[in-house]
């Protein structure tokens, strides 16, 4: 097992946002972390991504409890632009370039290109929609083993979205695994393997959409209706 | 932890240009009421200058805390906390770039106002008074018993009180940021926190000067600053800054 989540939990105040959450993930899959707003699939990316530290329970990264060195092998993806608002786009290639050992910076430069971002563009001043596919370059110019993507389809135009999950379908394989928290059901349903339900903190279903597909035929909308 | 520091001294780059830009134009009037022989505009700048430096040396002494509050407080602290580093090197870089911050704006300012004030009693006296200014300053220095190692020993004890200053800062953001995660009354706690701390060593410090001996012990040079006053401030720093990782380790979420 690449990840376990053991009883995860962590606490704002007295509101559990994710509570006693028990999950694994698999090495090559693609999984879908689906739920409603605030029902804590943010708070377990970052847990993960260890910008968060849980109240309670652990998290074990390929067996052991997760820690600094991991974060060299696991990219994370916030929803929101974090990108420090001195950096041009270039800048973001060399930050990236500097402190993660499996970041390809050709693939960066080609990426951004591509997605009409030239490196001397300030971060400041791109639009919503340039930096979510700002962030989403740096994010898959790495060779990570475990993607947390949280919500990379949001904000994006349809011709782009189409262009963004190429890039993940080409990045996914048998090595890696890839997370993507989203609210856009019909834009995953044809590429992830697992559709992970979370509903006020706790783990709803884990299903494994080509067996649910033979036994049901239920699609993903139906399955998130039904389930949360 | 090179490139950790590269990042964390450019955070600061704003601030540095802008003193440096004030230094500048400041300089300029000074220059401008010597060379036009103007004296309003000369005492102008002076007034300007020495008021603005206290300003820098509060707000430059304090700055590596305000940028580790932010780096806590806005979604660009995700640029630092996501890298593979571990806490004491984020800690150790911020402390570092800081101090560099420090030295560069202090050395440069230092530097500028020096060679200003020579170049204007070269060009008002001549040559002859920027000697007899220099022998002056010897003299003085001489007469008052005050030796070039007490310089050496102030400089030292101005950056252990610094230290302290800075370790206390992250152990008080830290500490605000874990019991008031996402607040907004975070800043405001971090400083009650900051004051909180510093009360609290400077009692242990009065009751170490209690134990017979230290009190009695004979300071550096002419410098208020004995053997145990360094011992103190050095396990003081390294204990809030083991504190600091620990708590921001186990505990600090961004």
């Amino acid at each position: 097992m690449m990840l376990e989540c053991r009883e995860l939990t962590k606490w704002f105040g007295s509101k559990a946002a994710v509570a006693d959450l028990t999950l694994d993930l698999e090495r090559g899959k693609i999984y879908g972390l689906l739920g409603e707003n605030g029902s804590g699939k943010t708070t377990w990316m970052k847990m993960v991504a260890g910008l968060t530290k849980p109240g309670r329970g652990e998290i074990l990264y390929e067996g052991h409890p997760i820690d600094w060195h991991d974060k060299a092998k696991i990219a994370y993806m916030a929803t929101e632009p974090f990108f420090y608002d001195f950096m041009r786009v270039g800048d973001v290639g060399e930050y990236y370039e500097a402190f993660f050992p499996d970041f390809d910076r050709e693939k960066y430069g080609k990426t951004t290109r591509s997605m009409g971002l030239s490196s001397e563009m300030k971060v400041r001043n791109l639009s919503s929609g340039m930096s979510a596919k700002l962030k989403l370059a740096a994010t898959l110019s790495r060779q990570a083993e475990l993607y947390l993507l949280d919500e990379p389809l949001n904000g994006i135009d349809y011709k782009a979205r189409e262009e963004i999950i190429s890039l993940i379908l080409e990045e996914a394989g048998e090595d890696n695994t890839f997370v993507i928290s989203t609210h856009l059901l019909e834009e995953v349903e044809s590429f992830i393997e697992y559709a992970v339900f979370i509903k006020d903190g706790h783990l709803a279903d884990k299903v494994n959409l080509e067996s649910e597909r033979m036994k049901t035929g239920r699609s993903l909308t139906e399955l998130y209706t039904d389930i949360l | 932890m090179g490139k950790l520091i590269k990042y964390e001294f450019r955070k600061q780059r704003t601030s540095r240009v802008a003193i440096f830009i004030a230094l500048a134009v400041t300089l300029a009037g000074f220059w401008t009421g010597i060379l036009f022989d103007n004296n309003e505009i000369m005492s102008l700048s002076i007034i300007i200058m020495s008021m603005g430096a206290v300003f820098v040396l509060i707000y430059v002494g304090i700055e590596g805390i305000l940028v580790f509050n932010r780096d806590l407080r806005t979604k660009q602290s995700y640029m630092l906390w996501m890298l593979p580093k571990s806490i004491w090197e984020i800690l150790g870089a911020k402390f570092i770039s800081a101090f560099l911050q420090m030295l560069i704006v202090f050395g440069i300012s230092c530097a500028a106002v020096g060679v200003s004030v020579a170049g204007a009693v070269l060009t008002i006296g001549g040559l002859a008074d920027l000697v007899r200014m220099g022998q002056k300053m010897s003299r003085t220095f001489v007469e008052g018993g005050i030796q070039w190692t007490d310089f050496v020993y102030i400089a030292f004890g101005v950056f252990l009180a610094w230290t302290l200053v800075i370790m206390t800062g992250f152990l008080a953001v830290i500490l605000a940021r874990t019991v008031l995660v996402k607040s907004k009354f975070a800043g405001g706690l971090a400083v009650i926190l900051f004051f909180a701390i510093n009360f609290a060593i400077e009692r242990i410090y009065d009751l170490m000067n209690k134990i017979p001996g230290i009190a009695s012990s004979a300071n550096f040079g002419a410098v208020d600053l004995n053997i145990w006053d360094v011992v103190f401030y050095i396990v003081v720093c390294l204990a809030l800054f083991g504190a600091s990782g620990l708590l921001a380790e186990k505990k600090l979420s961004v």
